[in-house]
């Protein structure tokens, strides 16, 4: 089956499987952040925006992609490294297997147009993001999430 | 990127000690770069799997590879026949025949 979606802005087509899931496909067109952690849809290394909502590419069919927006890291590479390297200032970055989950999960909860609600509470729920917790990683979401503040950019 | 982070003075004069240092890779780990071999592994690589019996404390009395060996993309299936019965290795149900079971 093929489908066309906007990789990143970039109109792509793809042969697709019916059963073929959207992490595979967003890998096989090169974008390795998108990283097979769990597979079972729970700790969430495979987020990617489909039409700027976080999903999890795992248990998402590459299908419902069609004629819609996925963006991932390769997407994001200055709001990524302006997060990132908040993350490495607190060694919050770790391996960095998961780091890609970060942004795409704090970016969002941020408001990537609009303002950020929740406080970071809401950023780090478990439903936004289930993987981990450690204080390191918290220390640095709320740091990017005050200069943000502060900082008044979008 | 200002950052922060309150040292005791003692440290203050010191360079290095005490003070955070943020790694050498961290730009590209924080921004998703293929880093990692399975990003990096080449498409028409071979991929090896491990099959584990799903049944735990089960014997294992036969593998049929009859079926398997035909679905097309497998190159091959190693199993216990293709291994020499002589290794150091332990197997399931063995004594341990190395002092060292543990080295290939």
């Amino acid at each position: 089956m093929e489908i066309r979606f906007r990789l990143n802005g970039k109109q792509v087509q793809a042969e697709v499987r019916p059963d073929t899931v959207l992490l595979d496909l967003v890998r096989e067109l090169g974008c390795y952040n998108v990283k097979r952690g769990c597979e079972t849809a729970n700790c969430g290394l495979c987020t990617v925006w489909l039409d700027g909502k976080p999903v999890l590419s795992c248990s998402t069919l590459a299908l419902r992609a069609d004629g819609r927006h996925v963006t991932t890291l390769e997407g994001l590479q200055k709001e990524a490294e302006e997060f990132g390297m908040f993350l490495a200032a607190e060694g919050g970055e770790q391996c960095g297997f998961c780091n890609g989950l970060y942004y795409e999960r704090t970016g969002h909860g941020a408001g990537v147009k609009g303002s950020y609600r929740g406080g970071d509470q809401g950023v780090f729920s478990r439903k936004s993001l289930p993987l981990q917790r450690y204080m390191s990683q918290l220390r640095a979401v709320k740091k990017y999430l005050d200069a943000k503040q502060k900082g008044g950019r979008d | 990127m200002a950052y922060s982070q309150k040292r005791p003075a003692e440290a203050k004069k010191l360079r290095v000690v005490g003070a955070p240092l943020i790694k050498r890779d961290a730009k590209a780990l924080v921004t998703g770069k293929p880093v990692y071999t399975d990003d990096l592994a080449m498409k028409d690589c071979l991929i090896v799997k491990v099959l584990r019996s799903p049944y735990a404390h089960a014997l294992i009395r036969e593998i049929d590879c009859a079926v398997a060996s035909k679905v097309q993309g497998i190159e091959c299936i190693l199993t216990w026949k293709r291994m020499c019965r002589r290794s150091a290795l332990p197997w399931q149900d063995e004594p341990i025949r190395s002092p060292a079971p543990m080295t290939v």
